[in-house]
């Protein structure tokens, strides 16, 4: 039952992702209420397989990378539905939808299983430290598509979505405020991550790569903080600089559990 | 402040390469792995031990000096929440770095392993009139078999005369006059002797280790101990990790050639070639961390600041209009 809830979840976000390209092209009667809506019952059938994933383990799913990237997508649709009201342009809810099909893939690929969970993660200190990391890494995934939005509507003509397009002003007010709720919420993974650490292995920082990593998304953001404040950098390169962000995100997440060996390796 | 957000990608920068390439390794590695002159470039520039290196370590202090500076400026002007909530900000990533800083200096650890039963006089490790004592180690287990929970009971008898029974688990680390003791290992302690032509040699090793016979022609015995032997198995393997069914297994070798096998109960003796082996007991070993830092309050006093700082820098009203 559990994995169905997940299809259904990636069969409304297909819809979503569908409806509103065609939207984005033609436009007709609610266009913008009906990827939405379908969004929002992708989130509701998303959590209905963690609840249920949750009851079988007898824990949260916050222990392997395929439960953290349920969670992500979770996190992601859940802020979306903060945001949407906002700037109500269909390229953003389109690529919000296709940035959910994509890591909803990329769990299914992963190894599912429920396992108990290990020494290192009878801890406390692993629900905060999840907690905060869906929150972050949804946020950061939606400055990544505030952003994209954002250089695409420099590239594209006028005339062409011309009117699907928010303003740059809303663009880059969610864009900000999606990265100034990732970057907080990051500082607090980054800190339960220190104190964790600390009780776990007698060290609150050991540059292991996933920490590493974490640091680098967390300077990334920093400077797209500082370049804003101080330059007024709001317009393509602070969009750029968030869709590195995103990237160094990913490589964190994905990057890092997969291809370098190192303490966070949970799969 | 432009050189602040070129200090932060540099460092991000630096930071992404230190992690792709193997830290610590000894020089050989990187010559084998990464071929000669690649090999090399990494050494010269320490790439391999990056963030210990001077120049890591400079442009960190370069960017705390410039936070300094940025700090010290916004000290003379704050007016609003949001404008203290940075200057807090700011001051308390200073003090994190200023805890690492003497985290680095002042932290002492070392680990030991520790016998069931054994005794440790922990004066030699600075901490005088202090022994630990390990009553017991357990391993708590899931149904399939799967490790819950490494745990060490222990007994510490204080310079004060004081005694302090505790358990030691993973996460649970045991906290005392400043230190912690972590676990952090584990595994079997193999015990008994080996005779060869009136020679007698006794040994308590640690499961997979081996004991030298013969240096000369390098002969070997390599001990490996089978908890839970599965007889039906052709191959020497334990049904699960409880010690039901215990056995010795002794390799003789000879480099990396192995001369003769021997799979003995407790109590029994094998006969490997003029050697005789004789398996008396076999316990628990727990590998215990002990960490005293008395830089800790400084960093964690740098993470409430930061919290603080947060929280009054972004949660002002702060809202997509």
């Amino acid at each position: 039952m559990e994995v169905k809830f997940y299809l259904i979840a990636y069969g409304f976000l297909f819809v979503a992702l569908i409806t509103s390209f065609i939207s984005l092209w033609k436009q007709f009667k609610y266009s913008l209420q009906l990827p939405v809506g379908a969004m929002l019952l992708a989130l509701l059938a998303l959590s209905l397989g963690l609840i249920q994933r949750s009851m079988t383990a007898g824990r949260l799913p916050f222990a392997s990378l395929y439960e953290f990237t349920l969670l992500f997508v979770w996190g992601l649709l859940l802020l979306f539905m903060f945001v949407q009201r906002k700037i109500k342009s269909p390229l953003f809810n389109a690529l919000v939808a296709l940035l959910g099909v994509i890591l909803l893939s990329c769990a299914s690929t992963l190894p599912s299983e429920t396992a108990p969970l290990m020494p290192a993660l009878q801890s406390i200190w692993l629900q905060f430290h999840v907690f905060t990391a869906i929150v972050a890494y949804g946020a950061f995934g939606l400055s990544f598509c505030a952003g994209v939005v954002y250089l695409l509507k420099g590239r594209l003509k006028e005339k062409a979505l011309g009117l699907a397009l928010p303003s740059s002003e809303k663009l880059e007010e969610v864009l900000h405020w999606s990265v100034v709720v990732g970057f907080s919420f990051m500082t607090l993974v980054l800190i339960t991550g220190a104190v964790w650490a600390e009780e776990v292995w007698g060290s609150w920082w050991s540059w292991d790569p996933k920490e590493t990593w974490a640091l680098i998304t967390w300077l990334i953001y920093a400077g797209y903080l500082h370049a804003r404040k101080s330059y007024g950098w709001t317009g393509e390169k602070a969009a750029l600089m968030a869709v590195i962000g995103f990237a160094a995100v990913l490589f964190t997440l994905f990057g890092v559990s997969l291809l370098i060996p190192g303490y966070h390796s949970y799969l | 402040m432009r050189l602040a957000i070129y200090l932060l990608l540099v460092l991000a920068a630096l930071a992404a390469i230190g992690s792709l390439i193997p830290q610590g390794q000894p020089h050989e590695f990187y010559r084998a792995y990464y071929g000669r002159p690649v090999g090399e470039l990494i050494i010269f520039f320490s790439l391999h031990n990056i963030y210990r290196s001077w120049w890591f370590i400079s442009l960190e202090g370069l960017l705390a000096v410039n936070l300094l500076l940025c700090t010290v400026r916004r000290l003379r002007q704050p007016k609003t929440l949001k404008e203290w909530g940075s200057l807090l900000l700011h001051l308390s990533l200073l003090v994190i770095l200023v805890g690492a800083t003497l985290s680095g200096a002042l932290k002492r650890s070392i680990y030991v392993e520790m016998g069931t039963g054994d005794s440790l006089d922990l004066a030699s490790y600075g901490f005088p009139g202090t022994t630990l004592t390990v009553e017991d180690f357990k391993i708590e287990y899931y149904p399939t078999l799967e490790p819950k929970q490494y745990i060490s009971y222990v007994t510490l008898k204080t310079a004060q005369g004081k005694q302090i029974k505790k358990e030691i688990k993973v996460n649970y680390p045991l906290e005392f006059a400043g230190f912690k003791i972590y676990q952090v290992s584990y595994g079997w302690l193999l015990k008994g002797q080996v005779v060869s032509n009136d020679k007698t040699i006794p040994f308590e090793l640690p499961d997979k280790k081996s004991l030298p016979l013969d240096e000369g022609k390098g002969v070997r015995l390599f001990f490996m101990f089978l908890p839970d032997y599965d007889e039906e198995s052709k191959n020497l393997k334990s049904r699960s990790p409880l010690p039901r069914n215990p056995r010795l297994v002794s390799l003789l070798m000879q480099g990396h050639e192995i001369l003769d096998v021997g799979v003995v109960h407790p109590g029994e003796t094998a006969h490997l070639k003029e050697y005789s082996i004789t398996f008396s007991s076999f316990r628990y070993y727990t590998g215990l961390e002990i960490k005293k830092d008395p830089a800790m309050p400084v960093v964690y006093a740098g993470f409430i600041l930061l919290l603080g700082g947060l929280a009054m820098r972004y949660i002002s009203n702060h809202q997509p209009k």
